[in-house]
């Protein structure tokens, strides 16, 4: 190699060290870790914003005898976004605050929906916060629910990240990531359904859900939440009691399957659902035939209760109208459902 | 003047990765936004008729390649068309190759700067790869058809894993059917801004004449291979796009390819970092193609450029490339001003361009074979 062509190489080695930028990356004894978020209303049109760390000093040998409640601690900051947020907690702690970690959100129930689809844009649209964290609706604050963790829990999972994640821990699959609702919002049916954590005591239920939609939210209760899943298939291996409960079936699973007729007249949109799962045969004179009758009727109504609130409040929780505008070349309005519901639950075969 | 137009030869391997490589700079993280945009639902249908053009394109290129003698697409030109019209042609595809080139290097570094590395200066990175550019477009054109070799089928196999991770996300079958009535002028425009995937086409013929002697007969069926594998994959991509966020959500979002890619939760996989592996593979096999570019624009202007230039052509070139990205970066770091320049300008340009010399030099060597039957 000519001396003019060593210059060259070594010049060039150095200058590729210096324009890496890596210099600026924080060490983990300078970051702070983001594992969950809260989002509440605060004064004058800003936010409430809390961060949720995992407590520094523990270690894996001191996790034992760390009490649930120190595992993890929150700061707060109110700022327009996120980024602001961020940057307030960045000064108060003198650590770089990393969001890329961040497993859940959990945005206030008494946020309104306009606010609550502004609050969507601006975490889809920061750099560093990951659009696959789980979103919640937190009741009464996002702060509450973030501060309740049950002793299950260890560092880094927080609870409500690891119970969306777990698809076989409950009945009711309820889970949506923030991409997921604010693609919602885009796409005709223009309703994201995002589930309704509350606390009661020192723990977490979920056990609702709310119905998003850019102007206005639908609020369900358990019962709404449990018709809607069962219309969406998104119930699963939970317990379906028939008779005044004297009938239970166990590992029930609902299916759903969703399509538009159009024919010359009208347009239907045309629900098959289907149970599976096996009956408790624990009573004397068991007859699966008219027990399999009961359950179809109940289901039937649920979902055909559910589909009437629905148009009643206009939204689509379903994603009905995608089907209308996607499939066919109809205008996007709310079709007449056709509901079908089968029941496919066998007898156990232990006893007789 | 002494150029180097007798190069190492290749197998038809080594031809297909050249083809299937385009895949990797096209843009297509931009491409399946404004179909969507422009389509809307039957931005499927505006893939698959630009698919057909590329296709048709590439074998009138490669049939009139093969036909023709000379060692570079200089050489066959002059040969079919005469110097002077070799020299126009040259020049205009050229041109708009280079600007191809820094637009979508302009692009990459946007994707690079706001998902992979976030908050870094454009303009560091940017250096990082010119200069690793201007290093490996000096190097014999085989060295980069054997790093596509290595790169491309990793890449393939990633990008597949990736997409069949990304299925998990899918939400909407029904959004990639496409929409009667079907609104065909917008569906032509969809089309024609399409095309753009298939700006830089010249070093086709030269690596044509690249392809060892025995294997010349099965150049013109490997290419139909390749192309239907490059435009498969382009199709999977965005089918996976417009399942996972629909029409709309595609249309929304800045890069719908990186927004569904980075959106697959590996946290119950053995690989968390997935996205990573890629965008390092893809960043070495985007790299290799511009410098594979860089080199024929520079094998050209050694037959073409002034004299000075001779010694210096490709420091020439990639200045010419870098100028040009510097000033798209430098006018605006948004990705859809970028994407308006290639999509909207210059793709129609390429269209009516492209056809019209391909069709052209088709006609030139279909007549001259008919000449040559009824002579004999």
């Amino acid at each position: 190699m000519r001396p003019l062509q060593k210059l060259f190489v070594i010049s060039l080695v150095l200058m590729l060290l210096n324009v890496t930028a890596c210099g600026t990356v924080a060490g983990i004894n300078q970051t702070g870790v983001v594992l969950a978020l809260g989002v509440d209303p605060g004064p004058s049109g800003q936010l409430l914003w809390t961060f949720m760390f995992p407590n520094p000093t523990i270690t894996p040998s001191s996790e034992a005898s760390v009490k649930p409640s120190e595992e993890f601690y929150t700061l707060q900051s109110y700022a327009s976004s996120l980024v602001q947020a961020a940057e307030k907690i960045s000064m108060l702690t003198d650590r770089h605050v990393y969001l890329g970690d961040i497993q859940v959100v959990a945005v206030s129930s008494h946020i309104g929906s306009r606010e609550l689809v502004h609050v969507i844009h601006l975490l889809i649209n920061t750099g560093d916060f990951p659009p696959r964290a789980w979103l919640t609706i937190a009741s009464p604050s996002g702060e509450a629910v973030l501060k309740v963790s049950p002793p299950e829990e260890v560092v880094p999972t927080v609870f409500l990240g690891s119970y969306f994640s777990c698809q076989i821990c409950h009945a009711i699959q309820l889970e949506t990531r923030v991409w997921q609702v604010w693609d919602d919002l885009l796409v005709p049916s223009h309703t994201a359904v995002i589930p309704l954590s509350t606390v009661k005591g020192n723990k977490v239920q979920v056990n609702g859900s709310i119905w998003l939609t850019p102007t206005h939210i639908v609020e369900c209760g358990r019962k709404r939440t449990l018709y809607w899943a069962m219309a969406m298939g998104k119930y699963r291996a939970g317990t379906l009691a028939i008779d005044n409960n004297r009938v239970v079936a166990e590992g029930v699973r609902i299916a759903s399957h969703r399509w538009i007729l159009v024919s010359s007249r009208h347009m239907v949109s045309r629900w098959i659902i289907t149970l599976h799962g096996h009956w408790q045969s624990v009573n004397t004179g068991f007859k699966e035939t008219s027990y399999d009758n009961l359950a179809e009727k109940m289901v039937l109504r649920h979902v055909l209760e559910i589909y009437q609130l629905a148009v009643e409040q206009h939204v689509d929780p379903f994603g009905v109208l995608n089907q209308v505008v996607w499939t066919t070349s109809g205008k996007a309005i709310m079709p007449r459902a056709e509901v079908t519901v089968l029941c496919h639950i066998a007898a156990t075969a232990r006893t007789e | 003047m002494i150029l180097r137009t007798r190069f190492e030869p290749m197998g038809i391997f080594e031809y297909s990765t050249i083809l299937i490589a385009a895949y990797v700079a096209g843009g297509v993280y931009v491409w399946p936004r404004y179909l969507c945009l422009m389509a809307g639902q039957n931005g499927a249908v505006a893939l698959g008729l630009s698919g057909a053009w590329g296709l048709l394109i590439f074998l009138g290129i490669v049939f009139w390649a093969n036909k023709t003698p000379g060692n570079t697409v200089y050489q066959k030109l002059v040969f079919t068309v005469g110097s002077t019209t070799a020299r126009v042609v040259i020049t205009v595809v050229g041109i708009m190759t280079m600007g191809y080139l820094a637009l979508v290097g302009a692009l990459y570094i946007a994707v690079l700067t706001t998902v992979v590395i976030p908050g870094h200066r454009a303009w560091t990175l940017g250096l990082v790869l010119v200069i690793y550019l201007l290093w490996l477009s000096t190097r014999p054109p085989i060295s980069v058809v054997r790093l596509f070799t290595l790169t491309i089928p990793g890449l393939t196999v990633l990008t597949l894993i990736t997409l069949a991770l990304g299925i998990h996300n899918a939400q909407f079958p029904n959004a990639l059917r496409p929409h009667w009535p079907m609104n065909w002028t917008v569906i032509g425009s969809a089309t024609i801004s399409g095309t753009y995937f298939w700006v830089p086409i010249l070093p086709l013929a030269t690596a044509v004449a690249m392809v060892r002697r025995k294997f010349r007969r099965k150049i013109l069926r490997a290419t139909v291979w390749t192309v239907c594998i490059q435009i498969g994959l382009l199709f999977m991509l965005y089918a996976v796009a417009v399942v996972t966020l629909g029409p709309e959500g595609v249309a929304g979002s800045t890069w719908p390819i990186v927004f569904v890619f980075e959106n697959i939760d590996l946290s119950n996989f053995f690989i968390s970092e997935i996205g990573l592996g890629v965008a390092i593979i893809w960043t070495v096999s985007f790299i290799g193609f511009i410098a594979w570019h860089i080199w024929h624009q520079g094998l050209l202007l050694q037959y073409m450029g002034p004299k000075c230039l001779n010694r210096h052509y490709k420091l020439a070139i990639i200045t010419a490339v870098a100028i040009v990205g510097g000033m798209a970066l430098q006018a605006s770091l948004d990705p859809k001003q970028l994407e308006t320049l290639l999509l909207n300008d210059l793709a129609p340009l390429n269209f009516w361009v492209t056809s019209l010399w391909v069709g052209v030099v088709m006609g030139i060597t279909l007549w001259k074979q008919r000449v040559k039957k009824i002579d004999r």
